[in-house]
């Protein structure tokens, strides 16, 4: 069954419909709320704060794209946690890895350290971008969303979404450049007037 | 056309440059923009250098693997019935309650219902003539003993007075006819007794006597209600919380 006729179903109260589509967009909400958060328990709390509010407010689901109306409860849990986060920072953070790619088994040994030494740096260089613009990058380079769509997750217009996602991709550009995992091109401070 | 892709990039703007690049590596820029842009990228070597670091780094986060959960995220409570929950019927409650004294205070405070001391004399003086002729019939019978007036000499507006003056002033049937006779004397002590009475604005809260502790008791039940009311909304929370957390720990 298609998500709209899911979506109806769920409207009248059919809870195993609603679980279908749990079961079709959880990769997509825990990864965003990963990306956003950067530990595995916060994340899961999210996911889990956003489902349940999704299925508690689908009567107010007006059409348009599902996954776009899903991830921007997504991110108004994900931004609970980081408040709640903020009021109790003590709370030490797991380590923030990234999920290893899935595929055949030739990668060399290298390549995967490779491959894990780029993901950790794209992982600390999200986290040290400001809230917004990381879920702008999150939602455009990582879930695939269009401008239109996030804007509608953002609730911001199209030239806000357009400014945040070039903001945010200009410091994690300069993020790894500092680490030496890009070349060296022009630095965003020298241009940053 | 030219002349406006001139403006959007004159020598030594990199900075406006560099905030297109990122919507122009996902072709979100429009058709005069794009045009500005690559003129720019012609003759900068720096903001090209800018761009392919850019969409180096696009490249590397789309390399980036969505997460995979490791358990299920399905939901287990059923949808709680909206029509159940006391919170929208107390809110609903409150809220009217709340519109109502308002409307009353408003009311009052333009004298809507006309409660100010000066709006009915005559029903002010009326109400009070039964008891001042009370009064006047009990002086009268004191009076009655030292004044000496023949019927003959009574007032003929003084008839209906002394019809009203009710069954004291007929108790005594001699002195029923004195007292018409000293109708003069009771008449003055009435019109005193009325004037000190308009002057304490006995008739005037009379008037307004039943606006008062309607507005005081909506005021009352809308205390009682939003206090209802917090304490629904606080359950609801509380409940939702607790649902919530019942379902993390069952999993």
């Amino acid at each position: 069954m298609d998500d709209s006729g899911l979506i109806e179903r769920s409207r009248e109260g059919d809870l195993d419909a609603f679980n279908q589509l749990v079961e079709r967009y959880q990769r997509a909400v825990y990864s965003l709320a990963l990306r956003m958060l950067g530990d595995r328990e916060s994340a899961e709390d999210a996911s889990q704060d956003a489902f349940v509010s999704a299925w508690r407010s689908i009567g107010r689901f007006k059409g348009g794209s599902f996954k776009a109306w899903l991830l921007s409860i997504t991110a108004n849990a994900c931004r609970d946690q980081l408040r709640k986060r903020k009021r109790n920072p003590t709370t030490p953070l797991e380590e923030l890895l990234i999920e290893p790619q899935a595929g055949p088994s030739q990668e060399s040994p290298e390549d995967y350290a490779l491959r894990r030494e780029l993901g950790k740096q794209i992982r600390e260089g999200l986290a040290s971008l400001p809230e917004e613009q990381r879920l702008a990058v999150v939602l455009f380079d990582m879930e695939g969303l269009t401008y239109e769509e996030m804007s509608q997750v953002m609730r911001c217009s199209i030239g806000t979404v357009r400014s945040r996602l070039s903001r945010g991709r200009l410091r994690l550009r300069d993020y790894m450049v500092r680490k030496g995992t890009l070349p060296p091109g022009i630095s965003s401070h020298q241009l940053e007037e | 056309m030219l002349q406006r892709v001139q403006r959007l990039f004159r020598p030594g703007e990199c900075h406006r440059a560099k905030h297109l690049l990122s919507a122009y590596v996902d072709g979100e820029v429009s058709t005069s923009e794009r045009q500005a842009l690559e003129r720019h990228l012609d003759r900068c070597s720096s903001c090209r250098q800018e761009l392919d670091s850019l969409r180096a780094t696009v490249a590397l986060l789309h390399r980036v693997p969505q997460a995979t959960p490791h358990r299920s995220f399905a939901v287990a409570e059923p949808r709680p019935a909206p029509a159940r929950r006391p919170f929208p019927v107390l809110r609903t409650a409150t809220a009217s309650m709340a519109l109502l004294l308002v409307l009353f205070f408003a009311a009052d405070a333009t004298n809507l219902f006309q409660t100010t001391p000066a709006c009915s004399p005559e029903a002010g003086a009326s109400s009070e003539l039964g008891t001042g002729q009370e009064e006047g019939g009990g002086s009268y019978s004191q009076d009655s003993d030292t004044r000496d007036v023949t019927p003959s000499e009574e007032p003929v507006q003084n008839v209906a007075s002394a019809g009203a003056s009710g069954e004291s002033g007929q108790s005594t049937p001699d002195a029923s006819d004195e007292l018409h006779s000293d109708s003069v004397v009771v008449d003055n002590e009435q019109e005193e007794k009325e004037q000190a009475e308009l002057a304490a604005g006995t008739p005037g809260s009379e008037e307004a006597g039943w606006i008062r502790p309607l507005e005081y008791g909506l005021l009352g039940m809308l205390v009682v209600l939003a206090g209802l009311t917090l304490a629904a909304w606080r359950r609801a929370r509380r409940a939702a919380a607790v649902s919530v957390f019942a379902e993390r720990r069952g999993r």
